[in-house]
């Protein structure tokens, strides 16, 4: 499935400072359906560089990193259960405190 | 020095200048208020002479006055005279007089807001000035809220501005915020964050929300019309190590610009009843690509501590509630000082110093990230960024092979570990890494290299980079001369008068013997007389040694008369990045 993977406000920094991704993710056999419960561990183990713990806390993102599928924020659309599919917009930006 | 009589009359000039113009000061500040009041005065008789209905004629409370000043917004059909009217009605709160609250505040003055309010403990400082454009170099060393009222009344007389000059804290908050309508946040720190979120609830006040690091930017409406509140987007605070500050990670001054003018423009549309306003949504901003992306946010949460239904939030919690503890991070820009390691795996730089002084083998690993190390770094350190420390570990383990080789010790475990960073915290991260790889014996140095720099006995050094060269100094004695008073104008300080007499005198007398001064922060005056640019801050006189010749330096040639030195030196203390004063 072909999705497009953002990073921001410093999320970036774990994956060798690149923002924008396009990925090709399989599906997961069983199912045959993507949900966010699949892709953040398939981000954690592709995508993320360094400092993991920086991205993932548990089974979901750390406190304080927003997760936006096609520019909703993912507790609208179900959080690790959304459904993703292909060609979607997935955004893991991590909020500011500076000014 | 025979010329003292001379030293001592200027002197008194000086002092005298300074008071004068501390009066000064004072008096404009007094005009402006009085022709504030007066204004007021007048444009409250105004149509009550003109006309015996008062200013029912018109349908509005807007004068004359108001009307030209006003009249471009004025016509704007979806704000108008209503829009204005009630713009003047309200009144808004500004925490925060720096990159994102110079805009908004600029912004709320000039377009008419009734009651402007600026909440801010901190000063004027000069690595402000490249984005808290409120401010200017005159302001330097003085309060920002100041600063920043001075700013607005010059802008605007007709505004009623409120000074607030002292920092947000729950003992506080509650009585100044609920003064106002609306709250811009424009602090810089998620505990300011959270404290100025529940406040807002507590009150009912909307809260604009901005926030901008590196290249990004983020902007929020929260509290507002049923929509969420801060704490329902992140119920729990972000680790200390994702709470970025741009004192650390840099800031480019046009990116708070922007947001803090977006801020502005959602304080007035709150303040004037017009338009949709960000609640629920939130704007991110990447400089970098020139992409602005509004994304739709989660709902008011049934769950949220503050807001929600069972919320038991009451104002005396709120007045008890430790934000500092609550998000691991202090309310003020003071640097965070962690304590992770046990004081026999830390080394102060003094005693590093020893270290260094006694040869004993050891190596020190710089863990900054290399954009860093390349500005400024010890000599003979391995810099190894902290991120990609894990992964390179082989590198650290090859470098004490060798240096046990060339000193013939015995085994590896005989040669020290040090790492060093910027402050002390990552080094402190990096070690705790180190002792769970193997490295026990490593150790972190207290304070990192700013401690190492503002520590005047010690060696340290600085590499001056301009366009094409980059030359190595490694400065063998160094010492900082404070003011010895405060001075308001900084910028060109005559040498013999702002300092100490004694220590200049002493030093001046240090390096003269044996050293020709050549340049740096020297300058001269109108006057012609010879002076230091100090930035109130002191002036650095090192002697140093220089792994290339000097006339390296390009356009800097030996002459009576004094020139900058072109490149910019950092030594990464808070003595600033100006060019120091230079010796050979
Ligand atoms: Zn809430």
């Amino acid at each position: 499935m072909q999705l497009t993977l953002e990073f921001g406000g410093g999320l970036e920094l774990l994956c060798d400072s690149v923002k924008i991704h396009n990925v090709d993710v399989d599906l997961p056999a069983e199912t045959q359906k993507l949900t966010m419960k699949h892709l953040l561990p398939w981000v954690r183990s592709n995508l993320i560089k360094e400092r993991p713990e920086m991205f993932i806390k548990g089974d979901t993102v750390r406190p304080g990193v927003l997760v936006l599928v096609n520019d909703c924020d993912w507790e609208l659309s179900g959080q690790l259960d959304t459904t993703l599919e292909d060609k979607d917009v997935v955004v893991f930006i991590s909020t500011l405190h500076g000014g | 020095m025979e010329s003292n009589g001379g030293v001592d009359e200027s002197s008194l000039l000086l002092r005298e200048l300074q008071s004068l113009k501390t009066s000064k000061r004072d008096i404009e500040a007094r005009i402006s208020v009085i022709e504030a009041q007066l204004q007021q005065i007048q444009s409250n008789q105004k149509p009550s002479s003109d006309c015996s209905n008062g200013s029912s004629d018109f349908g509005h409370e807007l004068t004359p006055d108001m009307i030209y000043r006003y009249s471009r917004q004025l016509l704007l059909p979806s704000f108008g005279v209503q829009g204005q009217s009630n713009l003047l009605k309200s009144s808004i709160l500004v925490i925060g007089a720096g990159g994102l609250g110079s805009p908004a505040l600029l912004y709320l003055a000039a377009c008419g807001v009734g009651r402007l309010g600026m909440v801010d403990h901190d000063v004027v400082e000069l690595n402000n000035l490249h984005r808290q454009i409120i401010h200017g170099e005159a302001y330097i060393g003085r309060s920002k809220v100041e600063s920043a009222a001075a700013a607005c009344r010059s802008i605007n007389s007709t505004v009623e501005v409120v000074e607030h000059r002292e920092a947000l804290r729950t003992s506080n908050a509650l009585e100044i915020v609920s003064k106002y309508d609306i709250v811009v946040d424009a602090t810089d720190n998620a505990p300011s964050r959270y404290l100025i979120n529940d406040c807002c609830v507590l009150l009912g006040k909307p809260l604009v929300s901005g926030a901008a690091l590196g290249l990004e930017g983020q902007l929020a409406v929260y509290n507002y019309n049923g929509g969420p509140c801060y704490r329902c987007l992140f119920p729990t605070p972000p680790p200390t190590s994702a709470c970025q500050r741009c004192s650390d990670s840099g800031v480019l001054g046009v990116v708070p610009g922007v947001i803090g003018c977006l801020q502005a423009l959602e304080a007035i549309k709150l303040a004037s009843l017009v338009g949709e306003s960000l609640s629920g949504r939130m704007l991110l901003f990447d400089a970098l690509s020139a992409r602005i992306r509004i994304v739709k946010i989660r709902g008011r949460s049934s769950q949220c501590e503050a807001c929600g239904e069972n919320a038991t939030l009451t104002r005396q919690q709120f007045q008890q509630f430790d934000y500092e503890n609550f998000t691991h991070s202090p309310l003020s820009a003071a640097p965070l000082m962690l304590k992770l390691l046990t004081p026999d795996s830390r080394i102060s730089s003094k005693e590093y110093n020893n270290v260094i002084k006694n040869g004993s083998p050891h190596v020190l690993v710089d863990v900054r990230p290399s954009h860093h190390y390349k500005i400024v770094s010890l000599p003979k350190s391995l810099n190894i960024p902290l991120a990609s420390l894990e992964s390179r570990l082989p590198e650290l383990s090859s470098e004490l092979k060798s240096v046990q080789e060339s000193n013939e010790t015995p085994n590896d475990s005989d040669v020290g570990i040090y790492v060093v960073c910027r402050r002390g915290n990552d080094s402190q991260r990096a070690v705790q890494l180190l002792h769970r790889m193997g490295f026990t014996s490593a150790k972190d140095i207290v304070g990192g290299l700013e401690s190492w720099a503002h520590d005047v006995d010690h060696r340290t050094c600085i590499i001056i980079t301009n366009q094409k060269m980059k030359m190595n100094i490694g400065i063998t004695k160094s010492s900082i001369i404070p003011p010895s008073e405060t001075i308001a104008d900084s910028h060109l300080t005559d040498l013999l008068i702002s300092f100490d007499p004694n220590v200049m005198k002493k030093a001046l007398a240090d390096l003269l013997v044996s050293f020709y001064l050549m340049a740096g922060r020297l300058d001269r005056a109108e006057s012609g007389r010879i002076v230091i640019n100090c930035n109130g801050e002191g002036v650095l006189f090192v002697e140093a040694e220089l792994d290339s010749s000097l006339d390296d330096l390009g356009e800097f040639t030996p002459s009576p008369k004094l020139h900058r030195l072109t490149p910019t030196v950092d030594c990464s203390g808070n003595i600033s990045s100006y060019p120091l004063c230079f010796a050979r």
